[in-house]
């Protein structure tokens, strides 16, 4: 290859991890229809990155990524929210990111806003809600269109203790739907109620996959 | 406990899951692009919204200063050229402010476009979606913050004693021009500007120097007058290929047609189909691959 080539196509090839991007390598996974999996690792394992590949954001340098249905990702609360819109607003807006269609919007927007128990404000601007409520918002938004495959990246402790139980609930009613989740948390307790698998992740590799206590015993193992 | 591997069987991918990165034939990359906008229409239009309300939300006058800015600006060219430097030509003002909306359009698109990449980083690593999605929704509020401004020509019509005629079909269609171009330009670079940062620096020098050499201050009868009907700096010049876009908006209010060359002409609606084919294809090919870079 010539070095112009070299120089033109090297950076839009493969990337090198670093410490913000954390490259996977030998991950393989089949995630079946009505599984709810969680993943656990240290900060920096490729939790994350394994997520988001799975959603469609990183495309893998080598191997494949296939789902079957529709998927929607929950991470970074708020992210694409509004904060001059209203709540109202910002659940089109945010339905909308989670590509759902107007007539499907027009129909949950009730039910959203009952559920995140915000009908008091949902007409004032997002910028006038504490972080827990634009949270509410967001998890109420997510899980209300009832995608086949929910990605959750560490949203799932949010909003008081009754507002976190009911989240559970539901994320248990998709599972019951035989819809599919894959969440990424540090909380043992909530993977271990809801799971039915687990993953543990250390630097970009799958180190182990088993039962939520085989896993869960294996990372206090590995932490020492 | 299970090993870390859980292979999904060889055949698994030909039998009912959906690749998420199917590889697109370069030259779909322009339909499947729009075939993407088409399907995501409601996300688009929400998305417009959100950028119109982020820029106007919180300011006192709101939405009134897609009006009032180039009305103010208007008011400044007219007691500079009309009433300082007595200029004969009272349209004067008018076909400025026209130069100013139609290469503000160009600029702003073309701009935002090359840094779409960067600019929506934090939700790209969190949204799933189409990645032209980002740019379209930008370079679409532009277009229609520059149409509401195109209303502010309407008092200087009065003015000038001009009435809308049928030459007003070259206005919409020389700002398609300018926004295809723009967009598929912006859409050629916007993943190396990911790379090379330097990219979007160099964009936005071009965008301000290419106001003077674009028919903004100038007309093309000015530049025909000084230069001579058969100078070679004229096929120079328009080798500037929003020259034919902005003045054709100057003459859709002066009610007449612009008298160029034919092969002006077809350069001119040539370059932003070409570029947006090439645009297209270069973004599809390249942007996913770089949002790990982000």
């Amino acid at each position: 290859m010539s070095i112009l080539k070299r120089m033109l196509l090297k950076p839009f090839g493969k990337s090198k991890p670093g410490p913000q991007n954390c490259g996977l390598s030998d991950v393989s996974l089949t995630v079946y229809k009505g599984e709810i999996i969680g993943i656990i690792g240290r900060n920096g394992s490729g939790k994350s990155t394994l997520l988001r590949t799975m959603a469609g954001i990183y495309k893998p340098d080598n191997g494949w990524v296939g789902i079957d249905g529709q998927i929607s990702l929950l991470a970074g609360v708020g992210v694409g929210m509004n904060k001059d819109l209203t709540g109202r607003e910002n659940i089109h807006l945010y339905g909308s990111m989670l590509g759902n269609e107007r007539e499907v919007m027009d129909s949950m927007t009730d039910e959203i806003i009952a559920f995140s128990e915000l009908e008091e404000f949902i007409d004032e601007p997002l910028r006038t809600y504490s972080s827990g409520m634009k949270a509410r918002l967001g998890i109420s938004v997510a899980t209300a269109v009832k995608p086949d495959i929910l990605l959750i990246d560490e949203v799932l402790g949010v909003g008081d203790p009754g507002f976190k139980k009911r989240s559970q609930q539901r994320i248990r009613e998709m599972m019951d739907d035989s819809n599919t989740v894959v969440l990424v948390s540090h909380s043992f307790s909530l993977l271990k109620e809801i799971c039915s698998r687990m993953i543990m992740m250390e630097k970009g590799k799958m180190k182990c996959i088993g039962t939520p206590e085989e896993v869960i015993a294996a990372y206090h193992e590995a932490e020492g | 406990m299970g090993d870390a591997s859980n292979t999904p069987p060889a055949d698994e991918r030909s039998q009912s899951l959906k690749d998420l990165h199917p590889k697109v034939p370069m030259l779909s990359s322009p339909f499947q692009i729009q075939k993407n906008l088409s399907k995501n229409r409601y996300l688009l239009k929400n998305m417009v919204n959100r950028n119109l309300n982020q820029r106007y939300n919180n300011a006192l006058l709101g939405y009134l200063w897609t009006l009032l800015e180039p009305a103010l600006l208007a008011l400044v060219y007219y007691v500079l050229f009309v009433i300082i430097a007595d200029y004969e030509d009272k349209s004067y003002p008018m076909l400025i402010l026209l130069g100013v909306i139609g290469y503000g359009l160009f600029a702003r698109i073309l701009n935002s476009t090359v840094s779409t990449l960067t600019a929506n980083s934090g939700m790209i690593k969190q949204s799933g979606f189409s990645l032209e999605i980002y740019s379209a929704s930008e370079s679409r509020t532009n277009l229609v913050i520059s149409s509401i401004s195109l209303l502010t020509i309407i008092p200087f019509m009065f003015y000038l004693g001009l009435e809308p005629t049928s030459t007003l079909w070259m206005l919409p269609v020389a700002m398609f021009m300018l926004y295809v171009s723009a967009w598929g330009a912006g859409l050629m670079v916007a993943s190396a500007n990911v790379v090379f940062p330097d990219v979007a620096h160099v964009f936005r020098f071009i965008t301000r120097a290419g106001f003077f050499v674009s028919p903004v201050m100038w007309t093309y009868e000015i530049l025909i007058e000084r230069a001579g009907a058969d100078s070679p700096y004229i096929d120079i010049a328009m080798l500037n290929p929003i020259v034919v876009p902005l003045t054709m908006m100057k003459h859709s209010v002066q009610g007449t047609i612009p008298e160029f060359a034919l092969y002006h002409i077809i350069y001119a609606v040539a370059f932003p189909i070409i570029v947006y084919f090439l645009g297209s294809m270069i973004f599809t090919a390249t942007s996913r691959g770089v949002v790990k870079r982000l």
